[in-house]
């Protein structure tokens, strides 16, 4: 199934974002071999070309390293990822405090909604 | 740097019609490109010129720094928009035919493709259906290791199934020393696998672009752009 | 190449040329049976019904064999199976020798399976040795004048050649003439054929004229008494003259088909 790509927005970011997001949830755990290029774009119905260029972009994010005649692996320094999950993380939670802004919440009254949300959950 | 395509004032008419007007085009090898228009925009013939089915009026296109003939028809592996196969024979037959006028054409490869559609080598083209034509015809011109694809309309008025089968045989069969030019108007399904689009109207370029490039300019995709450029 | 499209040309024609050639010879063989244990001597209705079946059946497989030729042409090279033969890494002469080669073989096939389908139901007892008396009889004629003879057999030989080779070569002209017309094709190349038929039988008969006229001046052929040498002379004359044309006629056809290959080709 291809991956879904929103279609105003470069393909070659959203590689970039999808598969990071694979290493950062596990999908791709520290020092696994990802795919081929091919594929990787076959899966997702991409130009390989494209899928090449978001390789390439994480591997100096640093976050996937090439092993001349092994192929491309995930990095082994797990506190990198985790730095990179806590970046993800403050993004998502950046754009979701701004949209309870929007809606009229402070951060305060965000956190009371959550926890509230949560007593509700353990009932 | 030698350009796999490269025309220089390319024009074509057809008796007071002018098909194609000043084409300049420089297009490189590894690429997978989408030539796209409305009908009569120049798109085919364009396409036969390159293939060497038509004499332009003034100019000329070289591929591989070669005029179209023998020489290019070697590295040109090209899919009609239509079923151009004699219908009599038998697919094994089709697999003969290939194999003796194309020397880079890969039997084996074919095979493959072929027995993961259940398509047997016994089958005559008359017996199968529109769709299960194209495919053999797609596996046909994507066996062969030429330097050049052409590809008209490869997925229009077929399945989806089969127009993702026919993507993915595209991207399978992708290497990076080859260009891949897709003419097609349902650019939707095909954005996702193209490196760079160049837009045909009145029989001039209207602009070649990445499409990355094009979604990072204009914050929309390539088939709403092209909706908004040609709604005239 | 050139051999792989003789032998993919030769497949793509020669199963069903084939079939229906032999149909045709065992169509005869079963006649002259029937004829010789004299199964229809009563049944003359019948008899005559299978005459006429017969007689149709030699038209149609003639007329059929020329027409499914030209048609094959058109339809390989100027239809949608166009688009494969003319981006086949090959040069369009080759293309236009290949099926010249191919149809000239089966036009001459189908000529010999005619007829030999005629001497088939019309043979005799003794038919083969007259046979071989009357080309004894020629071969003495021929050999009193010697290298002169072979001579006039050579330019026999040539000129058939050259009148078989340019029988599908007017077809195709005639259909790649067609296709220079932005519409009704078909009809133009009809029209094509038609025109360059009557203009070649008018060269030719105007030709054989003048050389007629000429001769008569030169040479009193009228003697009863002429004598074999000078008949030859007139003979080779007029083949001579024959060959020309058809040699002539055949060149500029292949030229100008190969022309319209090159440069006016107009798939649809």
């Amino acid at each position: 199934m291809a991956w879904t790509l929103d279609a105003d927005r470069p393909i070659y970011t959203q590689l970039v974002e999808k598969i990071q997001m694979d290493i950062v949830s596990g999908f791709y755990k520290a020092g696994d071999k990802i795919p081929p290029v091919r594929e990787l774009a076959t899966e997702a119905a991409v130009n390989p070309n494209t899928m090449q260029k978001a390789l390439a972009e994480l591997e100096r994010l640093g976050l996937l390293y090439t092993q001349r005649t092994s192929g491309r692996f995930v990095t082994e320094d797990e506190e990198m990822i985790n730095k990179v999950k806590e970046e993800m993380a403050s993004k998502h939670i950046k754009v979701f405090l701004e949209n309870m802004k929007q809606l009229g919440y402070d951060v305060e009254e965000t956190i009371s909604v959550i926890k509230e949300l949560k007593r509700e959950e353990e009932e | 740097m030698s350009y796999l395509i490269e025309s220089n004032h390319l024009c074509k008419k057809f008796g007071n019609k002018q098909a194609l007007a000043d084409i300049n085009l420089r297009i490189e090898r590894g690429r997978i490109i989408g030539l796209l228009g409305p009908n009569g925009s120049g798109k085919s013939t364009l396409i036969k010129i390159i293939n060497g089915l038509m004499m332009p009026t003034e100019g000329e296109v070289f591929i591989d720094e070669k005029k179209p003939g023998v020489e290019t028809k070697k590295i040109i592996s090209y899919l009609p928009e239509r079923t151009y196969l004699n219908e009599w024979m038998k697919v094994k037959e089709l697999l003969d035919y290939f194999e003796d006028f194309y020397e880079d054409f890969r039997r084996e490869r074919a095979i493959t493709m072929l027995e993961n559609l259940n398509i047997g080598l016994d089958d005559k083209l008359k017996t199968m259906s529109k769709g299960t034509k194209e495919k053999v015809q797609l596996i046909l011109v994507m066996s062969r290791d030429a330097d050049l694809y052409i590809l008209d309309e490869p997925i229009g008025g077929v399945d989806p199934a089969a127009r993702d089968y026919i993507l993915r045989t595209i991207i399978g069969n992708y290497n990076e020393n080859a260009t891949v030019l897709l003419s097609t108007h349902l650019i939707s399904d095909i954005e996702n696998i193209l490196d760079e689009v160049i837009f045909l109207q009145y029989g001039q370029i209207r602009f070649h672009a990445s499409v990355d490039e094009i979604r990072m300019k204009e914050g929309k995709s390539v088939d709403q752009l092209f909706r908004e450029v040609y709604r005239c | 190449m050139l051999g792989k499209l003789i032998k993919h040309e030769w497949k793509a024609v020669g199963k069903i040329l084939a079939i229906v050639h032999i149909a045709l010879v065992l169509m005869a063989i079963i006649g002259k049976i029937m004829l010789s244990i004299d199964v229809l001597s009563e049944a003359w209705l019948l008899w005559r019904m299978l005459l006429l079946i017969y007689i149709f059946s030699v038209i149609a497989v003639g007329v059929g064999t020329h027409i499914y030729l030209a048609v094959r042409f058109y339809k390989n090279m100027y239809t949608d199976e166009g688009y494969l033969s003319f981006t086949l890494p090959v040069k369009p002469w080759q293309h236009i020798f290949s099926k010249t080669l191919v149809s000239s073989i089966w036009i001459l096939i189908d000529g010999v399976a005619i007829v030999g389908s005629i001497v088939i139901l019309v043979m005799y007892k003794g038919m083969g040795t007259e046979f071989v008396d009357v080309l004894n009889v020629i071969m003495e004629e021929l050999g009193e004048v010697g290298m002169f003879g072979v001579w006039s057999v050579i330019l026999t030989v040539i000129t058939a050649i050259l009148s078989l080779v340019s029988i599908p070569l007017t077809y195709y002209i005639a259909i790649s003439v067609g296709q220079l017309f932005n519409t009704h094709k078909m009809l133009a190349s009809v029209v094509a054929y038609f025109i360059i038929v009557n203009v070649i039988q008018a060269i030719g008969t105007l030709s054989s004229a003048v050389l007629i006229l000429k001769v008569d001046e030169t040479a009193e052929v009228q003697t009863a008494s002429a004598n074999i040498l000078e008949e030859l002379g007139v003979y080779n004359d007029m083949i001579s003259l024959g060959m020309v044309e058809q040699l002539v006629m055949a060149v500029a056809f292949w030229l100008i088909i190969n022309y319209i290959m090159n440069k006016r080709l107009n798939l649809e």
